[in-house]
């Protein structure tokens, strides 16, 4: 079987290019083959042309200058160790002399408004910042084409809003072409000129991207506004089927942005009395309740609330890691039994720390932690393990040491005083329960980055536990896995598992928590139900709730906004 | 911590171009490892001692003493049950003279470990990874890659480490007890560092080839230029090497411990000669005074 069949593409000078599809459709492979010195291999048929000429005919140092490549992993990127010398790197491999290299570092650094790093240790860099290094020292050496590949599956929202504002600036000041795969298009979409959507190892549709939109019929990933213009959209043009100039209508008011999906929300409204929207209040409540389950959910959350135990209680935790910044500072937090609670927050706000400080393998300065309503000491009182907590790390590379997926679930009954049949009963049950029945046999290594997550999960699910800890579960998955692990987690709440997680991930918290909480200056700040958490947020909240709060300032999620245009309509 | 050991960078030694920094703290190494003069070790462990003190303060200079003294006796009671040379008898252990020429001798060693050891401390501070990678990588640049890339795997390995340590006890397994049952763990734990660290290896050396690794010879990127302050620095420190080498190295004003403390040649001269050894090993301290943005 073919991994790529089929292609034609041509990409024009200085076209911001997007790749998108489904996982395993050759995104990767497809680009990959434009870089042959890192190309995987396998029999290629078929000519791939830079400028008119045979990839072929360039020797290594011209491909290398003229094609920059970011991937997926910002620190494994890293190679040295200090930001000059990342940046320096690629124009030492071409042998450039000291003067010029003086000089392009310093652009490049203008270019970036990196000057205050150059000294700084890569080591010291957050996510965010290797991948924008890593992106500059590629830019450095002038390439005519730039290759990204799933560039911001890593970085937490506001790095990688800063990382695609970067690329478009390259693209725009520079004239670079750029070629970017992605999965997470809500920003990136409205940024490119040219839209490739592949299908199974083919090239569907390309186009401009309010052309392929129309064709697009992902249920998730696309930008939100563009989401909920079309279901709507699809219904109007179904019930005037035939107009011609009607469906190119739609195409030309197709909204790809937040600001767009205002303004179209906007026009839809604009012949609905404002008397009425305000005396919609009552139906909005109904349109919720359609929604059904998860509010419903919540409901039951505030009906109960005070009947159900607490779990997982800080008070007043005071951390730092060293005498100059506090970390935590009078730090409350209780969380109870059977919710998810989501806790969100910037880069180095300590949302880490705080789980640390739960298992405590950070000791906290003062303060208590009680679990289970039992005071917390020390690492050793702490109900780690079998049928108690367990800490999902943001890696699952940390949990892994065996060479077979089953092994490795294996080993997390290791120790355990369990008899073998039962073990292996679970571990088959587990096999199902999370998908990942037919890959007992492979290394974790060699499952895609979804899986690990799924396969770390399932690791410490075998340990039956009563509270889960969550260190951005989310990162670097597809919508489609971020959908089984929501509802993985919702049946294991249902069963009383209780979940503490700690997450950049504002859609999926949206969706998914039964309480969020944002974590500032070292405090747990407005621990709320989901909802009255993002609706009564105006900056940190989902695109859904951005583009339709004048007119539903409750809905958050794009099914809640589309279920309330149609309710108007 | 780090920041102040940024700052000190701004200062002193840490202006100075590196090879002549390098250089400048090979020759005090080796003029305090050649002389037994206790003299001039006394002065070099002083200089040292005034230099570290000007980088770390008092506070953390003090945590040294007692390893200082430490290496001392050691070195002074080990010299004493080895050598039995000397005029002046303490006592006697199973017929073997203990003396006090033996002793001294021994003492005099300890001193001089210690400034060895105080110099190599500076060495450390001030010939810092990344100048490391400059002075390895303007003769031979990839070996100052290799450098750079190491010293950029130790804080990420590090840093795993502590990682795959809270993944693990979050599982439960934070064994405390048992000696096999803690090693186990560890080597678990390092195992999975290290296949992760290579795994991802695999990525960094795709990066590698795609920015051109290999496709020809590579240059070195560099920071530092000759100063005219440099310069200055060389010449005097040539200027103040030359007497100081006279004194320590040259015989007429040998110090011999046996078979009894003497010292030979003339004395007067030995100590203007001493002078110019002090003015060299002070260096540092004065170039802090003098070099620098925030001098005090």
């Amino acid at each position: 079987m073919s991994a790529l069949s089929g292609i034609n593409l041509g990409i024009d000078e200085g076209e911001f290019v997007l790749i998108c599809g489904p996982s395993g459709c050759g995104k990767t492979t497809l680009i990959k083959q434009l870089i042959p010195s890192i190309a995987p291999h396998g029999t290629l048929e078929g000519e791939i042309c830079l400028q008119g000429k045979s990839i072929e005919e360039y020797d290594d140092a011209t491909l290398a200058r003229e094609i920059g490549y970011v991937g997926q992993n910002p620190s494994s990127q890293m190679i040295t160790d200090k930001v000059w010398h990342e940046l320096a790197f690629g124009m030492e491999n071409l042998g450039l002399d000291n003067e010029t290299m003086q000089r392009r570092i310093a652009e490049i650094c203008e270019f970036f408004g990196m000057q205050s790093w150059i000294n700084r240790n890569v080591d010291s860099l957050s996510g965010g910042e290797m991948q924008m290094v890593h992106l500059a020292a590629v830019m450095v050496m002038e390439p005519g084409v730039l290759i990204l590949d799933e560039p911001i599956a890593q970085l937490d929202p506001l790095a990688a809003r800063n990382f695609l504002d970067m690329l478009n600036r390259i693209n725009t000041e520079l004239g670079t072409t750029i070629i970017v795969v992605e999965h997470h298009l809500e920003d990136v979409y409205g940024m490119a000129t040219k839209v490739v959507a592949m299908k199974r190892a083919c090239i569907d549709y390309v186009g401009n991207p309010r052309e392929v939109a129309t064709k697009l019929n992902y249920k998730s990933g696309l930008p939100t506004s563009l989401i909920i213009a079309k279901s709507i959209e699809t219904v109007d043009t179904a019930g005037s089927r035939g107009d011609k100039s009607d469906s190119n209508d739609v195409e030309n008011t197709l909204p790809l942005t937040v600001a767009e999906g205002q303004r179209w929300m906007a026009r839809r409204f604009a012949g609905v009395d404002k008397k009425k929207l305000d005396n919609n209040e009552d139906s909005q409540v109904n349109i919720q309740d359609n929604d059904g389950q998860s509010q419903t959910n919540l409901q039951d959350e505030n009906g109960k609330e005070s009947r159900r135990d607490i779990v997982l209680r800080m008070k007043e935790i005071g951390f730092g890691y060293d005498e100059y910044k506090a970390v935590l500072n009078d730090c409350n937090l209780d969380v109870h039994e059977g919710e998810i609670f989501a806790v969100m927050g910037g880069n180095g706000t300590g949302k880490s720390t705080l789980l640390s400080i739960l298992c405590q393998t950070l000791k906290q300065a003062y303060g208590t932690v009680e679990i289970f309503g039992k005071k917390i000491k020390s690492v050793k009182d702490a109900p780690l393990g079998f049928k108690g907590m367990v800490y999902l790390p943001q890696d699952p590379m940390a949990l892994f040491t065996e060479i077979t997926v089953s092994e490795e679930l294996e080993e997390a009954l290791h120790d355990l005083d369990i008899s073998v049949s039962d073990k292996k009963d679970s571990i088959t049950r587990m096999l199902y329960e999370v998908g990942l029945k037919g890959y007992e046999r492979l290394h974790p290594y060699d499952l895609s980055a979804g899986q690990k997550q799924v396969l770390a999960f399932a690791k410490l699910l075998l340990l039956e536990p009563r509270i889960i800890l969550m260190d951005e579960p989310t990162k670097g998955l597809d919508f489609d896995r971020k959908k089984e692990l929501g509802s993985m987690l919702r049946k294991l709440t249902e069963e009383g598992v209780t979940i503490l997680m700690v997450s950049h991930d504002i859609e999926f918290c949206a969706r998914y928590a039964s309480r969020c909480a944002l974590l500032h200056d070292g405090r747990v700040v407005s621990a709320l139900p989901r909802q009255e958490f993002f609706a009564g947020n105006k900056f940190f909240t989902t695109a859904s709730n951005r583009i339709a709060r004048r007119y539903a300032p409750k809905a958050i999620l794009p099914e809640e906004v589309i279920a309330f245009c149609k309710e108007e309509m | 911590m780090v920041l102040r050991d940024k700052l000190l960078e701004r200062r002193g030694l840490g202006l100075i171009h590196p090879w002549f920094a390098f250089i400048y703290l090979v020759m005090a190494l080796i003029l305090t490892m050649c002389s037994v003069n206790p003299v001039l070790i006394f002065l070099s462990l002083f200089a040292s001692s005034l230099y570290e003190i000007h980088l770390q303060g008092w506070m953390k200079y003090i945590r040294y003493i007692p390893w200082l003294i430490l290496i001392i006796i050691i070195t002074t009671i080990g010299n004493m049950l080895i050598s039995h040379n000397g005029m002046h008898v303490l006592f006697l252990v199973n017929d073997n003279r203990i003396t006090v020429e033996a002793g001294m001798y021994g003492a005099v060693f300890g001193l001089m470990f210690a400034a060895a050891f105080l110099w190599c401390d500076i060495m450390q501070r001030m010939i810092t990874g990344e100048k490391l990678t400059f002075m390895f990588g303007s003769f031979a640049p990839s070996l100052g890659l290799v450098i750079s890339m190491t010293l950029h795997y130790i804080p990420m390995l590090r840093r795993r480490m502590n990682i795959v340590h809270n993944a693990q006890a979050g599982m439960g397994r934070n064994v405390r007890k048992g000696l096999f049952k803690r090693a186990r763990q560890w080597g678990k734990e390092f195992s999975i560092v290290i296949s992760w660290t290579l795994e991802n290896a695999i990525d960094t050396s795709q990066t590698m080839t795609a920015m051109g690794y290999g496709v020809g010879r590579r240059s070195s990127y560099s920071n530092y230029r000759i100063k005219t302050s440099d310069v200055i620095f060389l010449i005097i420190i040539v200027g103040l090497m030359v007497p100081s080498f006279i004194v320590t190295v040259f015989s007429g004003y040998k110090v011999y411990y046996y078979p009894t403390f003497g010292m030979m040649g003339d004395i007067y001269e030995m100590l203007i000669l001493s002078i110019f050894y002090l003015a060299y090993m002070l260096v540092p301290v004065l170039a802090s005074r003098i070099l620098g943005w925030n001098s005090k």
